[in-house]
């Protein structure tokens, strides 16, 4: 999952991205002001941002309402610092998902993200099950045929969005924009090689969903027990 | 005390009017009243005087027509007379009905100060509580004198005249009562708008001030001003009322970001095992989050205060010219005591020795913290008054990321300067204005002062604190007093200020009855210049 972070206390901004990264998986991307995080927000398929409301150049909620304007639904956390009735009104009404006072609780907010991320992807259940893989996003656990495989981050990252996306073609384009950040370094080939050690370690178990590659069109997760 | 209301105070007023003038009206037509009935009751005397003197021309028929003459139907009651010749005692006519008493009284009447011959005398006269008018002629006929005295009752005149008065009485109270009636209506009814005003101006609360509570009123032309005069009142308690919840939303956030990030910080750090160097960047970085709390409580509690009173706790001589020495030598050995913040100290080491530098060395505390400005230790300021704590610490070194230079604060022009005033509130306005300049200006930079004096009768000193920064923009200018503005919002946390530095320098400068102003222009910089009268 892709996560933006638009905020100008650039410390704050890095430690959730730390803790995003680190605890739920998340690809995450900072801005420390409102022009360049608009620009970031409308060009990239991010699954979720985080917005900042009082921020240099372009004010938090005069980006939700342009992001709203032009289509984007992607789901939007507001964080600030002013907590009165009316603020948070008003940023709900342009179009917030969900709304942070500072200081917060970095455990809470970690899991206000996994719930809004989730909801984007219409499943609000934090398990997901394809057959018999059923991945926790909340305990970032999976397991398959009543087993629990212990994945590194990225092989998890991978197969949490394929599970999200279960049933669907993925493309391999799609899968870089949603599981990288802008410095990750991107090989060619590295989806292939996480795809491979994925389907090793689903068929080591056995019933699980298979992931098939579809030529030309990217890949999908799919239940083949029935 | 409770003051009379006013319909009563204006019903008095017009009571009191009315009943003078119709005092006066009433006394004015009782008089003409009264004379126009003396004028009647004279004529029928005179009258009947020469009724008496004719029928005396036939004395066969005399006694019957003079008893004729004087019994005045109209009067229903026939008048006295006698009628004799000076000298003698013996009547030749006199009403004689009513006896010896009656004839003895109109005998006295006799004792009044007689007429001159051919002259009639009218005079007032009484008995039993009876009034009478009298007229006495004495008319000269063949050198003999003949005296007539008639006396007529004026009772009825005065009974008429009574009832005329009774009249007028009621006539003039009704009137008065009619009067204050209606000026306690008037009152009333002139007065609604402000009742209006007043059941409009109760349902008011400091949560939604504002002068468009009272714009529908439409008072009448009188009371437009009292009106006005309160929607403008309401609308300076609105604006001071929404700059206090600026104010108060302002701080809080400014208290809650750095808060955010020390708590985001440290729950990132426990959040998993980490190395030891990682918990110690936490550490420091939640430090310097303190301090910038810290700061910001200061200010607060310094701005709150300046708020409270409005004059310096102590106002005495000072030497101007030593505390901008001190300021700028303290701010220099600051840099210089904190290498740590310099990717590169040797810029700045050299320069130490400038003779043009003030650069005093200041001991600064470290109090055992190897990293002065990462740590944001307390600088030993505490106790030494308001905002002395941030003594040696230019908001500048706070600054992160990589800089190789620190600007050097340099004092030019500093002639003997003594000038009244508050000692710490004029160190902290100082210290201020040389660590936005500090902050503001470029790294390599330098921070001028200067001290000019007025000139001739010109007493005032201004001190002008300078730096090369770049411009700030003209629309923001304005506005950079103001509490928590910040003409470059993208840089609060960068420079570590707190934005209410510059709020402060005006609090402090008002307080001194000075002035303040800045300028800025991209080709000299930004000069902040302070006008404080001199000694």
């Amino acid at each position: 999952m892709r996560v933006l972070i638009i905020e100008d206390e650039h410390r704050l901004a890095r430690n959730i991205a730390t803790v995003l990264g680190e605890q739920a998986s998340f690809a995450v991307d900072i801005s420390a002001d409102g022009e360049d995080g608009l620009h970031m927000a409308m060009t990239n398929p991010y699954d979720l941002i985080i917005l900042d409301l009082m921020l240099p150049k372009i004010g938090g909620r005069e980006i939700l309402r342009r992001l709203r304007q032009a289509g984007k639904s992607v789901a939007v956390l507001v964080l600030t610092a002013r907590d009165a009735g009316g603020d948070i009104v008003a940023g709900l009404d342009a179009g917030a998902d969900d709304y942070v006072t500072k200081p917060f609780d970095m455990g809470e907010l970690v899991a206000r993200c996994k719930s809004l991320v989730r909801r984007a992807y219409d499943r609000p259940s934090p398990e997901i099950r394809v057959g018999g893989l059923v991945v926790n996003t909340a305990a970032r656990r999976v397991m398959c045929g009543g087993k629990v495989i212990t994945l590194p981050a990225m092989e998890y990252r991978l197969l949490e969005y394929l599970a999200l996306r279960g049933g669907q073609v993925v493309s391999k384009e799609e899968i870089l924009e949603r599981l990288y950040d802008f410095e990750s370094e991107r090989f060619s080939n590295v989806v292939e090689v996480y795809i491979f050690s994925l389907r090793r370690k689903l068929s080591a178990r056995g019933g699980g969903p298979v992931i098939h590659t579809m030529r030309g069109q990217g890949y999908m997760l799919e239940d083949v027990s029935r | 005390m409770n003051p009379v209301p006013l319909k009563w105070r204006i019903s008095l007023l017009v009571a009191l009017v009315l009943v003078a003038a119709t005092a006066a009206v009433c006394g004015v037509a009782y008089h003409e009243v009264a004379g126009s009935m003396r004028g009647n009751l004279e004529s029928t005397l005179r009258a009947m005087v020469s009724g008496v003197l004719a029928a005396m021309e036939d004395p066969s028929e005399a006694q019957e027509e003079i008893r004729n003459i004087t019994g005045n139907a109209a009067l229903k009651r026939a008048g006295r007379y006698r009628v004799w010749m000076d000298g003698s005692d013996k009547d030749l006519y006199a009403s004689s009905s009513r006896g010896d008493a009656d004839r003895a009284w109109m005998w006295d009447l006799q004792a009044v100060s007689p007429p001159q011959p051919g002259q009639t005398v009218f005079f007032d006269a009484g008995r039993d509580g009876r009034e009478y008018r009298v007229a006495w002629s004495r008319q000269e006929d063949d050198g003999e004198v003949v005296n007539v005295l008639v006396a007529l009752s004026s009772a009825r005149a005065r009974h008429d005249l009574r009832e005329f008065l009774n009249l007028l009485l009621v006539i003039a109270s009704g009137v008065t009562a009619g009067a204050v009636a209606l000026g306690v209506m008037i009152v009333l009814w002139s007065l609604r708008p402000v009742a209006r005003t007043a059941q409009r101006l109760r349902t008011i609360t400091h949560h939604d001030l504002g002068r468009a509570h009272l714009e529908d009123l439409h008072p009448p032309a009188e009371l437009r001003p009292f009106v006005d005069a309160l929607g403008n009142m309401l609308a300076r308690l609105d604006a001071a009322m929404r700059r206090q919840t600026e104010f108060t939303g302002d701080a809080s956030h400014e208290l809650r970001t750095p808060l955010a990030s020390a708590k985001s910080t440290l729950q990132a750090a426990v959040s998993r095992p980490r190395q030891a160097e990682q918990y110690r960047q936490a550490i420091e970085e939640t430090l310097g989050d303190l301090d910038r709390m810290d700061r910001l409580i200061r200010q607060l509690l310094a701005l709150a205060r300046m708020d409270e009173s409005d004059s310096p706790w102590q106002h005495r001589q000072l030497r101007l010219d030593e505390l901008l020495a001190d300021l700028a030598a303290a701010a220099n050995a600051a840099a210089d005591a904190n290498p740590a913040s310099l990717s590169s100290g040797l810029g700045s080491a050299t320069s130490g020795s400038d003779a043009s530098i003030c650069a005093k060395p200041l001991p600064l505390d470290g109090g055992g913290w190897p990293e002065g400005p990462a740590l944001g230790a307390p600088n030993g300021g505490e106790g030494e008054g308001l905002g002395l704590g941030d003594a040696g610490k230019p908001a500048s070194s706070r600054r992160d990321g990589p800089g190789g230079e620190r600007p050097r604060v340099v004092c030019r022009d500093m002639p003997a300067t003594t000038v009244r005033g508050d000692a710490d509130e004029l160190a902290q306005l100082f210290r201020n204005l040389i660590d936005n300049a500090l902050a503001h200006g470029p790294r390599d930079g330098t921070v001028t002062i200067s001290i000019v004096h007025g000139a001739g009768a010109d007493s005032t000193v201004a001190v002008a604190v300078h730096d090369e920064g770049g411009l700030i923009p003209h629309e923001a200018l304005g506005r950079l007093f103001d509490r928590f503005y910040r003409a470059d919002p993208s840089r609060a946390s960068a420079t570590g200020g707190t934005g209410l530095g510059l709020a402060i320098v005006r609090e402090i400068v008002r307080r001194h009855s000075g002035q303040v102003e800045i300028t800025s222009t991209p080709a000299t910089g930004t000069t902040v210049t302070v006008r404080l009268a001199g000694e």
